[in-house]
């Protein structure tokens, strides 16, 4: 029992961790909570559907690599539009936060407006396929969507600590400034930051709408993920993961858990607020991150 | 003339003057040396010259080129700086600031070979090549901050106060490693609040002083102006003469 | 006529809640994404009250408001304790969001998602229009208030804020707790007009219309949240077939508005007679569309699509441009006559306030102060205490140290100098003295008390003063009112007062707050800028205001971090002869940073040099000039050493 709970919490928090990820990697760089996260992986998964169900019969993992391509891309338009006049005049976080929440509204309603707020259902990919591991049920799918998610944020890993590219993100995460003296070009430096977490945004939303269903609102589970980023720390790409992770593992306790006659899995949601508050009041850098003390 | 700077302003918001009309001139192959008190505008003036603030007015002219308020263009056109108070990434190994300071290079073997020569200028560096920026000391960071300039193979290096924070024995061995780094033919622009050192080794010098130019000569010549130590160290003089004599030698 | 009522009721009811989102992101700087929680919560405690247990319908709406500022309190709490990141605020409401709908639709009292039918039909036009009236006015009698203005410092520069001794949380607190209350107010009246709430309705949707509201009225006004607030709400009524669209919009909106515009439609002004031509703009453009569709809507089946679009246009543009006109012309009529209508009003006004005055005279606060502060003791200069004592300080960040090991003594009175090379340590000094950075050993002493460990606020609330290095002065607001913000200790009214700003007990305290702020003005030689916007004022001047707010807070000890700084010389004679004037008059003792010689020298009894994050030398400014460690320090020094092999 307890095996299969942790096994279900990791599958979904794997994706929480992928989400904050994407999120934690614009944070760390440009200061500014990216609301429009949620969008950018509500349209990844839209465009699996499109060309899997609706326009195409595209087989999964060639639909899933496309997918991530048209999320990155989407998210780099998105930087372009409602951030980069922001980022160049160094606008204060807020207005960065009122642009991405605008984009974030106006994509989800698009969506309803002209797809329409019925739910879709992407073909099932490794059929119902699953096994047995010491007692426990594991999904071929959420097997599969852990394993390539790992690899994936080892890549990102890897592109971080290894590429030219990545060790100029590192330092611009510190001092943006100073990076751009040193003769990178920002907006380019930018843009593959925001590809990178578009695609990973819209791995995340591929793999939530095998899990679940596809729907124009999904992108407000981002606030898990937002979570997760703040239990981990905010800023902090180790921290985004752990906590990503360990919100899932706690959400599957708590949903397999009765106390009395309630059932607390209809209150997950309760229970990820309750988190986060409990959290800020005990340890508001969270479980990696760093105070920056503000420069007078 | 390598670089000409000429009729250059800048205000800060609307109110703040910082730069006001500033002319100034730096021929190849020289050290040329720009002091002032702190507020004077020295930061200013090189953040401007390396594209990071617009300047309203005036004009900078590069290697015969007019350069244009963009950073990474700076750097491609052979300007580098080595900003106040050093800016490494603490959270970057010494080797990883160094490539950065590369960018916008791919050739590797010039690259090798001024990793060698930045070695030979500091080969403190070379024994913490893979330790973390933020983990050396003063005198080291200042060492890796001109090294990391250095990896672009700039024409022209901009050291604004190198000195800042370091005990007088590293000054030395700062200066030393920058009159040699000119002996190998890199032009220096360096500003300074340390001015004897930075007018012994100068050819070239201005004083700059609430955003204006009001002295311009050969470092020796500063040196002996009587001015100059008195903007620094102030005498206790009457209102009147302070007004008259002030700050308006030209 | 009854869709007209429609319209209008569901504008008010909005209005209300933006005005609400108004103060807390418009004024106090702070995102919020739940605002629909806030009215949800409301909404369904009135309704709950007036449904289940037949309650009238003003008492529901008060609790309603209770519940709704507890509730926020509940998420405002945790967020608000990490100081300058509003990052987190936006987050938990957003995660509040799904936990509050979560609750309503499992809950029996709640009825679950099926929501709460056949709820009387307690609200209309009449009544809402009040509670719109009573709204704007309390917001700005709020925003006019020693509260207000606290919170308005907020929003503008929290560092400055607490420099003058303002405290964030509660501050912010209040503003949410308020703010929640108007949603509250919002959502029970919503309630009881469309008679039906079920969870679904406070939605993202909600909160978005609000959001859209203030950013595109502007944040920092009430008039341009009610006027884009009403203009969202009646627009789309005329576009019945695009309502999804309409959501589309205010994102979009928000997009563009930030990046080309942020000041919205009125920035941080409210209607006056310079921007009510853009009001009847604006009027006359929801006009225009509304004629303009209706001529379509008649014409275009007759006619055809083009034409009809045509026309439609052309009439659409006329009314436009004769609105505008309207509000021209009206605005010219009304100059030259409005200040003589305020003048014979107020004197009206006036006389009823001195009636009210006479019969509760024994609740009037002592009339005779106006202007005159209690004198505070006189500093002793032949003391047996130093003032302040700095002993063994040290601090460092990462690897670097910047304080290493400094002692110094001021006395009560003397003018100490802190002068030493860029990078010696002497602003982080000012900043463990003021408790910005934690001290990491060594003590600090002020009139025998220990510092260490006091947050800022309670320093500067205990007589230790600052200025800095940039500027940080409340731009939007008039010079006048960043002086009367930092004199919020010197006289205060209760939060009830505030919003209905009883003229007994209100009215003298203002206008005591606005003698001593005038008279502040004056040390400093800036009344005739009084009502001149901070943000507009030359360097200079800028520099004598916030040495100006500094004083506001009378303190003992007054800390001037280069005040000399980016001044010619005649500016920095000005500054000397203002800082021994101040000096004198108020009994300061000072201790300031400087690079500027001539001030320095001119100004300090005691001068104390420091460089690498000690002290190398302290004394007279004679003794400093001709002290050959403090020439090296300076100037460099001329070492002898081996050439580099």
């Amino acid at each position: 029992m307890v095996l299969q709970t942790i096994i279900t919490g990791l599958s979904i928090g794997s994706i929480y961790a992928l989400m904050a990820v994407g999120y934690s990697l614009v944070f760390s760089v440009l200061n500014f909570s990216n609301f429009a996260h949620g969008a950018i992986i509500t349209l990844g998964a839209y465009i699996a559907w499109a060309i899997m169900v609706q326009f195409f019969r595209v087989p999964f993992l060639p639909a899933l690599l496309l997918s991530i391509l048209g999320a990155g891309i989407l998210a780099f338009l998105n930087e372009r539009i409602a951030y980069s006049t922001l980022r160049r005049r160094r606008a204060p976080s807020l207005y960065l936060m009122i642009s991405a929440m605008g984009v974030a509204i106006a994509l989800q309603n698009l969506l309803y407006a002209t797809i329409g707020a019925k739910l879709y259902a992407l073909p099932p990919v490794f059929a119902q396929d699953s096994f047995e591991v010491g007692g426990a049920t594991i999904s071929r799918m959420d097997l599969f969507a852990f394993v390539f998610s790992v690899v994936a944020i080892g890549l990102l890993h890897c592109c971080l600590m290894y590429t030219k590219v990545g060790t100029a993100i590192r330092a611009a995460s510190h001092d943006m400034e100073m990076v751009s003296v040193l003769g990178v070009n920002l907006d380019v430096l930018v843009a593959v930051l925001f590809l990178i977490a578009g695609g990973l945004g819209g791995m995340a939303g591929v793999f939530m709408g095998v899990k679940y269903m596809v729907y124009p609102s999904m992108g407000w589970i981002t606030n898990k993920a937002y979570i997760g980023a703040v239990i981990g720390g905010l800023g902090s790409l180790p921290g985004a993961i752990v906590g990503g992770l360990l919100l899932g593992l706690l959400e599957a306790l708590v949903s397999v858990t009765t106390i009395g006659s309630v059932q607390l899995s209809t209150y997950r949601d309760v229970f990820s607020f309750g988190i986060l508050s409990i959290l800020l009041i005990v340890r508001p850098t969270g479980l990696f991150g760093r105070m920056v003390e503000e420069k007078l | 003339m390598l670089l000409r700077v000429d009729r250059l302003n800048y205000y800060y918001g609307e109110a703040i003057h910082a730069l006001r009309d500033v002319s100034f001139e730096v021929e190849e192959g020289e050290i040329a040396a720009i002091i002032g008190a702190n507020g004077a505008g020295k930061s200013t003036l090189m953040w401007t010259l390396v594209g990071l603030l617009k300047p309203k007015s005036g004009t900078i002219t590069f290697n015969g080129r007019p350069m244009k308020p963009i950073p990474h263009q700076a750097v491609a056109s052979g300007i580098a700086l080595v900003p106040e108070r050093r800016r490494l990434f603490p959270n970057l190994t010494v080797r990883e600031n160094l490539t950065l300071g590369g960018y916008r290079r791919s050739d590797k073997a010039g690259l090798a070979k001024d990793e060698d020569y930045v070695f030979s200028l500091f080969p403190v560096l070379r024994e913490r090549f893979t330790q973390f920026a933020g983990t050396l000391s003063g005198g080291q960071q200042q060492m890796l901050a001109i090294a990391r300039a250095l990896m672009s193979r700039p024409k022209l290096l901009l050291m604004d106060e190198p000195s800042l924070g370091l005990a007088p024995v590293l000054v030395g061995q700062v200066f030393d490693a920058i009159q040699e780094i000119a002996r190998q033919g890199t032009t220096m622009l360096l500003v300074e609040q340390n001015a004897l050192k930075a007018l012994e080794i100068s050819r070239r010098a201005y004083v700059l002083e609430v955003g204006r130019i009001v002295l311009q000569g050969t470092g020796k010549e500063l040196l002996r102006s009587p001015i100059v130590q008195a903007a620094y160290l102030g005498v206790r003089q009457r209102k009147e003469v302070i007004l008259e004599e002030g700050f308006h030698a030209h | 006529m009854a869709y007209a009522q429609a319209i209008f009721t569901n504008s008010a009811i909005y209005i209300i809640a933006a005005m609400g989102l108004a103060i807390f992101t418009g004024y106090t700087g702070l995102f919020s994404l739940g605002h629909a929680a806030f009215m949800a919560a409301g909404a369904y405690t009135a309704a709950i009250l007036t449904y289940f247990y037949h309650w009238p319908l003003l008492p529901a709406l008060l609790l309603g408001m209770i519940v709704s500022v507890l509730v926020s309190l509940v998420v405002g709490y945790p967020t608000l304790r990490v100081k300058l990141r509003s990052d987190y605020l936006a987050i938990a409401t957003l995660g509040f969001g799904e936990a509050l709908k979560v609750i309503l639709e499992n809950l029996d009292l709640t009825q679950g998602a099926r929501g709460l039918p056949g709820i009387q039909k307690l609200a209309g036009p009449i009544n809402t229009a009040v509670w719109m009236v009573l709204t704007i006015w309390v917001c700005r009698n709020f925003l006019r208030s020693t509260y207000g203005r606290k919170i308005i410092a907020i929003g503008q520069d929290p560092v400055a804020a607490e420099m003058i001794g303002i405290r964030l949380l509660p501050n912010q607190m209040l503003s949410l707790g308020f703010s929640a209350a108007l949603a509250g107010l919002s959502g029970g009246l919503l309630a009881h007009y469309v008679t039906f709430i079920q969870p679904a309705i406070f939605s993202m949707d909600l909160s978005s219309l609000l959001t859209a509201g203030v950013v595109c009225g502007g944040m920092g006004s009430l008039t341009g949240p009610i006027v884009a607030t009403a203009l969202f709400v009646v627009v789309p009524e005329l576009f019945r077939g695009l309502a999804l669209w309409r959501l589309v919009l205010y994102g979009v909106l928000l997009v563009v508005i930030m990046n080309l515009r942020p000041k919205g439609l009125y920035g941080h002004e409210e209607l006056n007679l310079g921007n009510l031509p853009k009001l009847f703009l604006i009027i006359g453009l929801t006009v225009g569309l509304t004629i303009g569709a209706g001529i379509y809507n008649d014409y275009a089946p007759e006619w055809g699509t083009v034409p009809g679009l045509l026309l439609a246009a052309v009439v659409g543009l006329m009314v436009t441009v004769a609105m505008n006109y309207a509000g021209r012309g009206l605005a010219r009529l009304l100059r030259p006559v409005l200040p003589h209508l305020g003048a014979t009003w107020y004197r009206g006004f006036n006389r009823i306030v001195r009636l009210f005055e006479g019969l509760f005279s024994p609740r009037e606060r002592t009339a005779g102060t106006a202007g005159a502060v209690a004198p505070r003791p006189q500093a002793n200069v032949a003391a047996a205490k130093p003032l302040l004592s700095i002993r063994g300080l040290r601090k460092h960040f990462g690897g670097v140290i910047a304080v290493d090991g400094v002692d110094l003594d001021v006395w009560p009175g003397q003018i100490v100098g802190l002068i030493g090379p860029n990078g010696s340590g002497k602003t982080t000094v000012f900043n463990l003295t003021s408790g910005v950075y934690p001290i990491d050993s060594g003590a600090v002493t002020f009139e025998g008390r220990a510092l260490a460990g006091q947050p800022p606020t309670s320093i500067v609330l205990g007589g230790i003063s600052r200025t800095f290095q940039n500027i940080r002065l409340f731009s939007s607001m008039t010079v006048l009112e960043n002086v009367q913000t930092a004199l919020h200790t010197a006289g205060d009214y209760g939060l009830l007062a505030a919003f209905v700003q009883w003229p007994w007990t209100v009215r003298p305290t203002e206008e005591r707050l606005r003698a001593r702020a005038m008279e502040l003005l004056g040390v400093v030689e800036l009344q005739a800028f009084a009502d001149r916007v901070a943000g507009t004022l030359p360097y200079g001047l800028q520099r004598k205001l916030e040495i100006a707010r500094a004083l506001a807070l009378q303190p003992k000890l007054l800390l001037l971090d280069e005040p000399a700084a980016g001044m010619n010389p005649q500016e920095s004679l000005d500054l000397v002869e203002l800082i021994k004037r101040i000096h004198e008059r108020m009994q300061l003792t000072v201790v300031l940073i400087e690079h500027h010689m001539d001030v320095v020298m001119n100004l300090c009894d005691r001068i104390a040099v420091l460089n690498f994050g000690k002290k190398i030398a302290e004394g007279t400014p004679d003794e400093i000039q001709s002290n050959p460690l403090v020439l090296e320090a300076y100037l460099g020094q001329k070492v002898e050493y081996a050439p580099q092999g």
